[in-house]
C-alpha cells in the first residue's frame, strides 16, 4: 500500500530532519568539549603528580646530602679529635698513682667506645657506604648497632635467594627501615626488633616488627601527627612500593613493605 | 499555553532586572532590553491593543527583530574578546544585516516580511553557533555549564530554529488548511520559547555564580 505524503507532511519531515541534525551537531559539540575537558584535567593531574614526585625526590636528595655531610663531619672532625684524645691518654701512661691510672684507662675505654659508636653512626648515615653494602647488609649493620647498644634484641630473618635492587630503591628501603627502627626505639620500648626480608619471584617483601608498646594508628596517621609515618609512605610511593602499618596499643608494631616485581626491573 | 510562556518570559525579564548588577559578561545585560521589548510586544499583540490602535502588529515585530539582531550581534561580538573571533561574528552579523536590507528592498515595506525574519533568524542562529564553536576553540577548558552565554546561545538556537519553521510554513498553502500541522508547528514554537526563557533565567543565575568564566 502506498502512502501519499502531502506537502505539509514533507515540510514536517524536513523540519524534523533539520531539528535532528541540529540536535546531533549539538551533542557532538558537547561530547567534544567534554573529551577536551577530561583530557585537560588528566594532563593537569599528571603534571601535579609529576611535580609532587620531583619535589619528593629533591627533598630526599637534599636529605641524603645532609646526612652525608654529617657523616663526613663525624668521621673527619669528631672522630679525629677523639682519636687524638685517645692518643693523649696513652701518652699519660704509666702513672705512679694507681687510682689515676684506673681513671685514665677508664677514659680511654670510653673514648674508644665513642669512636666505635660514631664510626658506626657515620657509616649508617653515609649514602655511599649504604649503597656499597647493599640493602640486606646495611640492615644487618643497623641491627648489630642496636644489639651492641643493648637497648633491644635484634633479629634478622631472610627468605629466598637474595638479589640486589637499584641503588636508589635500596637506599629508600633502607631509610624507611631506619625510620622504623628510630620510631620503635624512641616510642615503643621494645624487647626485640625483628626484620624479615623475603626475596620472591614476584617481588621483595620487607617486614619490620617489634614487641613494644604499639601505637594508635588513627593518631599516628592523622594529618596533625608527626612526619614519621608520612615520610615512610612518601618514600615507598616514590619507588612504587606499598606500605602498611599494623599496630595497636600494647601489641607491638609491624610495618610491611612490598615492592612488586615490575618495580624491580632495574635490579642488578 | 500563551500564559505559561508569557509568565516565563516576564520571569526572565524580572530575573535580569533583579540581578542586573551581577550579570556577566556586562554586555549580556543588554539582553534585558530585548526581553522588555518582547514582553511589551507579546502583551500588546495578545490583548489586541495594536488592533485597537489600528496598526499592524507586524510592524512592531519587524522592528523587534531588527533590534534583536543588533543587540544579539553586539553580545556575541563583545563576549568574544579575541579580535579574530570578533571579526568572524561581525562578518555573520553584517551578512545578516545585508540580507535584511535586501529583503526590505525586494519586498518593500510590507507589514509581514518573512524574508526579513528569515534573514534575522538565520544570522542569529549562525552567530550563536559560531560563538559556541569559537569559545570552545579559544579556551583550554570550556566549562559549558558555567558560561552564561552557553545557555543563552543554546536557547537562541533552539527557539530560532522552531521560529524559522513556523515562519516558513506560510509559504505552503496546504498549511493554512491543515489545523493539525499548524498545531504541531505552534506547539514546537511554544516549546522553543519555554526552553529559551528557561535558559535565559539559568544563564542569569549562573553568570554570577561563575564569574571566572564569564569574562567582563
Amino acid at each position: 500500500m502506498l502512502i501519499s505524503i502531502t506537502q505539509t507532511g514533507w515540510y514536517l519531515i524536513g523540519a524534523t530532519g533539520l531539528f535532528l541534525i541540529i540536535f546531533v551537531v549539538f551533542l557532538l559539540f558537547y561530547y567534544k568539549v567534554q573529551i577536551r575537558q577530561n583530557d585537560f584535567m588528566f594532563k593537569e593531574e599528571q603534571m601535579r603528580f609529576h611535580y609532587q614526585e620531583q619535589l619528593l625526590k629533591t627533598q630526599l636528595e637534599i636529605q641524603e646530602q645532609t646526612l652525608k655531610t654529617i657523616s663526613q663531619e663525624i668521621h673527619d672532625n669528631i672522630g679525629q679529635a677523639l682519636t687524638l684524645a685517645k692518643l693523649n691518654l696513652n701518652t699519660m701512661l704509666p702513672v705512679n698513682e694507681p687510682s689515676l691510672e684506673s681513671k685514665i684507662l677508664n677514659s680511654k675505654e670510653l673514648v674508644s667506645k665513642a669512636i666505635t659508636d660514631l664510626r658506626d653512626l657515620s657509616h649508617s648515615l653515609d649514602t655511599d657506604y649504604v649503597q656499597e653494602m647493599g640493602l640486606q647488609r646495611a640492615i644487618e649493620y643497623e641491627l648489630e648497632r642496636i644489639q651492641k647498644s643493648e637497648v633491644a634484641n635484634a633479629v634478622m630473618e631472610v627468605e629466598g635467594s637474595s638479589y640486589r635492587l637499584s641503588k636508589q630503591k635500596e637506599l629508600i628501603l633502607f631509610r624507611i627501615t631506619q625510620e622504623a627502627f628510630t620510631n620503635s626505639l624512641k616510642h615503643g620500648e621494645p624487647k626485640t626488633i625483628r626484620v624479615n626480608i623475603k626475596y620472591a619471584a614476584n617481588g621483595l617483601s620487607l617486614i619490620i616488627s617489634d614487641d613494644g608498646k604499639g601505637m594508635d594508628l588513627l593518631e599516628v596517621t592523622s594529618p596533625n601527627a608527626g612526619v614519621g609515618t608520612r615520610n615512610m609512605q612518601s618514600r615507598a610511593d616514590m619507588i612504587g612500593a606499598s606500605i602498611s602499618f599494623n599496630s595497636s596499643p600494647g601489641n607491638g608494631t609491624s610495618i610491611s613493605i612490598v615492592l612488586p616485581l615490575e618495580n624491580n626491573k632495574d635490579a642488578r | 499555553m500563551f500564559y505559561i510562556t508569557y509568565v516565563l518570559e516576564i520571569s526572565a525579564f524580572l530575573t535580569g532586572l533583579i540581578f542586573l548588577q551581577r550579570v556577566r559578561p556586562v554586555i549580556y545585560r543588554t539582553v534585558i532590553i530585548v526581553l522588555l521589548l518582547s514582553v511589551v510586544n507579546e502583551g500588546l499583540a495578545h490583548y489586541k491593543i495594536y488592533q485597537q490602535w489600528n496598526v499592524s502588529k507586524h510592524i512592531f515585530y519587524n522592528s523587534f527583530f531588527l533590534i534583536e539582531l543588533a543587540i544579539f550581534s553586539l553580545i556575541f561580538y563583545k563576549a568574544l574578546q579575541d579580535r579574530a573571533y570578533q571579526k568572524k561574528i561581525l562578518t555573520v552579523a553584517v551578512a545578516g544585516m545585508i540580507a535584511v536590507v535586501v529583503a526590505i528592498v525586494t519586498n518593500g515595506f510590507v507589514p509581514f516580511n518573512p524574508f526579513l525574519i528569515d534573514a534575522v533568524i538565520i544570522s542569529i542562529i549562525f552567530q550563536a553557533g559560531l560563538y559556541l564553536y569559537l569559545r570552545n576553540a579559544g579556551q583550554k577548558v570550556y566549562d559549558l555549564t558555567a558560561d552564561p552565554l552557553f545557555w543563552f546561545s543554546s536557547g537562541v538556537i533552539l527557539v530560532n530554529v522552531f521560529l524559522l519553521l513556523a515562519v516558513n510554513a506560510i509559504f505552503i498553502d496546504a498549511f493554512k488548511a491543515d489545523s493539525m500541522s499548524k498545531s504541531i508547528i505552534s506547539t514546537l514554537n511554544t516549546i522553543g520559547n519555554l526552553v529559551y526563557y528557561a535558559f535565559i533565567i539559568i544563564s542569569m543565575l549562573c553568570s554570577f555564580r561563575s564569574p571566572r568564566l564569564a569574562g567582563t
